[in-house]
């Protein structure tokens, strides 16, 4: 066995991990957040008082949704991540944790409702910005149009919220189209 | 030209002392770091990975499976019969001794020249 050899093996090794490592966010998890993301945020241009009970129900329920989901997708293609998935639990956890703790700024009167609704827009940018530096580059795009958007809501732009609930469905309907093509063709 | 070993009797010793016979060959390293990334892998995920036949990845895993390296599990899913397999405690520290030992043997060597 001499150098050539060895280093010939650990490119052929390093390949395999770069190939299992692209199954990456299942599209049925884009699917159910380009249902979720949408009707949240119109709530916060059409009925504002409906909006934190909502993502008091939907946030949490489809983050579990979206194990349960992601579980079932490592399942089908035969691959487990239990430490993906601890690292999924502790980012998202996290971010839900950072969220609930913002909301003491409103119940101790620091910021009214509305500007909660931007700081907790940034914080979601934030969590789904490094789920795409971390996790998959998909989380990226959406991340970035919760920041315009937040600029678009702070501006008082007219159906801010509603727009930027769309403008992510759309990517996330995009994203779970492509993954869905992907998988269909690693099947065939 | 590259060398083959590391200079000085020490260094060789490491390298070898290192080394695990199984581990030498590149689908049961390929198989071994896989697993060290994933919690577990199916017998058919491995085989779509790793391009292999059924009877040549059988034969891979049953002698890392029978060196200690793996342990499998089988499940039925949607009535159909798979086999889960993951690495051990055991087998995750002799695959971390045998990659130290070969990147000793890379890091011991002259510069390979690739002008030649």
């Amino acid at each position: 066995m001499n150098t050539r050899a060895v280093e010939s093996d650990l490119q052929y090794v390093k390949g395999l991990v770069e190939k299992a490592g692209q199954s990456g966010l299942p599209g049925s998890i884009c699917l159910l957040w380009a249902l979720i993301v949408p009707i949240g945020f119109g709530l916060a241009d059409f009925a504002p008082h409906a909006t934190g009970w909502f993502w008091m129900i939907a946030g949490p329920l489809g983050g579990i949704l979206s194990g349960l989901l992601g579980r079932r997708a490592g399942l089908r293609i035969g691959q487990m991540d239990r430490e993906e998935g601890v690292r999924h639990v502790l980012h998202w956890g996290g971010m839900l944790t950072v969220i609930l703790l913002s909301i003491a700024l409103a119940v101790l009167g620091h910021v009214e409702g509305p500007v909660l609704g931007g700081i907790i827009l940034l914080i979601v940018a934030m969590g789904w910005w490094t789920a795409g530096v971390h996790f998959d580059r998909s989380f990226l795009l959406p991340g970035g149009i919760m920041m315009a958007g937040f600029l678009a809501v702070m501006a008082g732009v007219r159906y801010a919220w509603t727009g930027t609930g769309v403008l992510i469905a759309v990517t996330l309907l995009y994203t779970a189209l492509r993954k869905g093509a992907k998988d269909a063709a690693l099947d065939a | 030209m590259p060398h083959s070993m590391p200079d000085g009797d020490e260094g060789l010793k490491a390298v070898l002392d290192g080394m695990n016979g199984l581990l030498m060959h590149r689908v049961r390293l390929g198989i071994c770091v896989l697993l060290t990334r994933h919690s577990a892998l199916s017998f058919s995920r491995l085989k779509e990975l790793l391009e292999e036949t059924d009877g040549s990845l059988g034969a891979q895993l049953r002698g890392l499976e029978e060196g200690g390296f793996l342990v499998s599990k089988k499940e039925f899913r949607n009535r159909r019969p798979v086999t889960w397999y993951s690495l051990t405690a055991e087998g995750r520290k002799r695959l971390e001794k045998h990659l130290e030992a070969l990147a000793r043997m890379i890091g011991g060597c002259e510069p390979i020249d690739r002008t030649r």
